[in-house]
């Protein structure tokens, strides 16, 4: 059972890693970023570049932390490819102009929110009765959707898929740009809504959860300041 | 798509200053954000105008709270008469009395009524009187029915404790089964039993009581010495004129009343036996604004006008005459609509729309021909709707189905 109190540090680098996934196709440039929580208040990203989770905080805040020194000694190419796609991504992330990939920012806040659901006690509980249930979210006018889903060997998980699927609810983004926005915690939820930049349909007492869950992570976990 | 700019406009003021913009079943995402309005501007008999001057052929009636038509002539004379006088003063006005003992006279079980503002003030107070009197702590309710906003019983998430919900015990509606099943379980420990005279939840149909469902729960009640709250804040005055229990045939021991019975004007009613009355006095309940002599006022005329006009009677046939005529439309285009619940308060429900999105689909077109059809909530007939606006509403539920089926299909194709 991972500790609730390190969950803003797990999700933060499963967010990363979701949407750098995005946006560098190539499995073996993932697995540069492939998170894992270690003991003593530490976490690993590819498996030898280690951050306390402070110092990875700050990366994610800040855009500047520092590893431990001894394994990058041990492994230094392996470490410094995962620095390098770290410092590239964060290129990206505070790149006002990328507003056509909202689809990489929308799988990072998805996956943290799974994350949440399937560690965070009270968050897990308020999906609980959701689990036969599947949510759609998209950005209008784009033919892929994320799938949100549950099944009882990995829990909950957000799937980007290609086909026209039914599901229980769905959310819209307007655009890229709104997805981005909302992606980064900086969209007003109540005004998209009452706008249209965010569409609702399906079954609403399931988005008013998911609206929920989602809101109380965006509190929890670090974004770029 | 309808005029809206300066509902739009106000929403994003609203969401400057109001957490947000607009909270509760009113805001936009429960219902249908961009095509129904954000503010309404004013109202007569069964239709009212929004902000931006659409006017709407309205089945909803201020979620209940209208039930003779916004600005019912006869009740805003009794309020205006009152206004020579005033609202609230240190001590309650002569009207406290006055309504009391209408509801005493009206409402067969009744000794005794307490007033407030909201339905929810007097459920949660209904609650406390039953522990009051058992010494007990467990209330029964069904799942997915709505007694209000506190923390017990509301829908929504934020704010809650897990001990807010610790003494609340849920049972399916109409499983009589289950409602035995925990009082043997919770042996001696249950003080009460709350439910609405049917089931209407929202996002789901309306379920009528089983035929022997209200006799077996009063009796299992009385046995038990618990007490039966009847939650009658919804449904009040528009099932029948001396309460819903007398359209069921069965007795509770505390109901309370709010919506239809101020026209519009805030304020709920919880009225009981004899038996109850030391309880409810031992009971502390108050607000500031509870003793309002408008709201009173319009309580008593908005009581009187329904028996005159045997007002559950008419919404009742209104509705019958109404609902028949949309699910006959709506299956003409093959959309398999059902009208759930008590025909003055109906819900619709198209078969195998489990997930919502026919109905949403069906209601926005609506909104373009300007009926204003919730597509989550039961629907309120209002006794202001005369013929003529029965038809004009008929007439425009058939272009918009027949709207509907036109999309329907091209989207399955």
């Amino acid at each position: 059972m991972i500790e609730e109190s390190r969950l803003p540090i797990l999700a933060a680098a499963r967010s990363i890693h979701a949407s750098a996934s995005m946006l560098f196709p190539k499995k073996d440039v993932q697995s540069f970023l492939v998170p894992q929580l270690l003991s003593k208040n530490r976490i690993s990203i590819g498996g030898t570049l280690i951050f306390s989770d402070h110092q990875f905080f700050n990366i994610v805040q800040k855009g500047f932390g520092i590893p431990k020194i001894q394994n990058v000694i041990v492994s230094p190419l392996r470490s410094f490819l995962s620095i390098f796609i770290l410092w590239k991504f964060g290129k990206f992330y505070k790149s006002e102009k990328k507003t056509s990939q909202g689809f990489a920012y929308l799988f990072g806040s998805l996956e943290a929110i799974c994350t949440y659901l399937n560690n965070h006690s009270k968050i897990g509980k308020i999906f609980d009765s959701e689990k036969n249930c599947r949510l759609l979210v998209n950005i209008a006018g784009a033919k892929s959707n994320f799938l949100i889903s549950y099944e009882s060997k990995n829990g909950w998980s957000v799937n980007f898929i290609e086909e026209k699927i039914s599901a229980t609810a769905s959310l819209t983004f307007k655009n890229h740009e709104t997805a981005r926005e909302a992606s980064l915690g900086s969209l007003d939820p109540w005004l998209a809504l009452a706008t249209g930049d965010i569409l609702l349909a399906g079954r609403i007492p399931m988005l008013d959860k998911f609206g929920y869950i989602s809101r109380m992570v965006r509190n929890e976990i670090p974004y770029p300041k | 798509m309808i005029n809206r700019t300066k509902s739009d406009l106000l929403f994003k003021r609203a969401n400057q200053v109001i957490p947000s913009g607009i909270y509760g079943h009113v805001a936009p995402g429960a219902g249908l954000p961009k095509y129904f309005p954000n503010y309404c501007f004013s109202g007569s008999g069964c239709r009212f105008i929004d902000v931006d001057g659409n006017e709407w052929l309205d089945f909803m009636c201020g979620f209940g709270a209208v039930l003779h038509g916004y600005c019912h002539p006869f009740i805003e004379n009794s309020v205006k008469l009152q206004h020579q006088h005033g609202s609230v003063f240190n001590q309650p006005s002569m009207l406290m009395v006055e309504l009391a003992e209408r509801l005493v006279d009206q409402i067969d079980f009744a000794d005794w009524a307490v007033f407030a503002k909201n339905g929810s003030d007097l459920t949660t107070w209904a609650i406390r009187v039953a522990r009051e009197k058992t010494g007990r702590e467990y209330v029964i309710r069904a799942k997915g029915a709505y007694h209000g906003v506190d923390a017990w019983c509301d829908p929504g998430l934020g704010g809650r404790i897990p001990s807010d919900r610790s003494h609340i015990l849920e049972f399916e509606w109409n499983d009589f089964d289950q409602v035995e099943s925990l009082f043997k379980e919770f042996n001696n420990q249950i003080a009460a039993v709350i439910l609405t005279p049917y089931h209407h939840p929202s996002f789901a149909p309306s379920i009528l009581p089983l035929d022997q469902f209200w006799r077996n729960v009063e009796d299992l009640c009385k046995t038990n010495e618990t007490l039966l709250v009847l939650d009658d804040v919804r449904c009040g005055w528009r099932l029948h004129d001396c309460g819903s229990h007398k359209y069921f045939g069965f007795t509770p021991d505390l109901a309370v009343y709010s919506k239809a019975l101020g026209n519009g004007y805030a304020i709920s009613a919880c009225v009981g036996s004899n038996q109850y009355r030391n309880s409810a006095a031992e009971v502390f309940l108050t607000g500031s604004c509870w003793n309002d002599a408008y709201a009173m006022a319009a309580a008593l005329a908005s009581i009187k006008l329904s028996i005159k006009e045997k007002t559950a009677q008419s919404v009742l046939k209104k509705g019958k005459q109404f609902c028949e005529h949309i699910e006959s439309i709506a299956n003409k285009f093959g959309i398999p609509l059902k009208m759930t619940g008590v025909p003055s308060m109906p819900y619709p429900w198209i078969e195998g729309d489990d997930n919502l999105y026919q109905i949403q689909s069906f209601c926005k077109i609506a909104t373009t021909y300007g009926l204003y059809f919730h597509p989550h909530h039961n629907w309120f007939i209002s006794d202001a709707m005369t013929d003529d606006d029965l038809e004009q509403a008929v007439k425009l539920t058939h272009k918009a189905f027949e709207q509907y089926a036109i999309e329907l299909g091209s989207n399955e194709c």
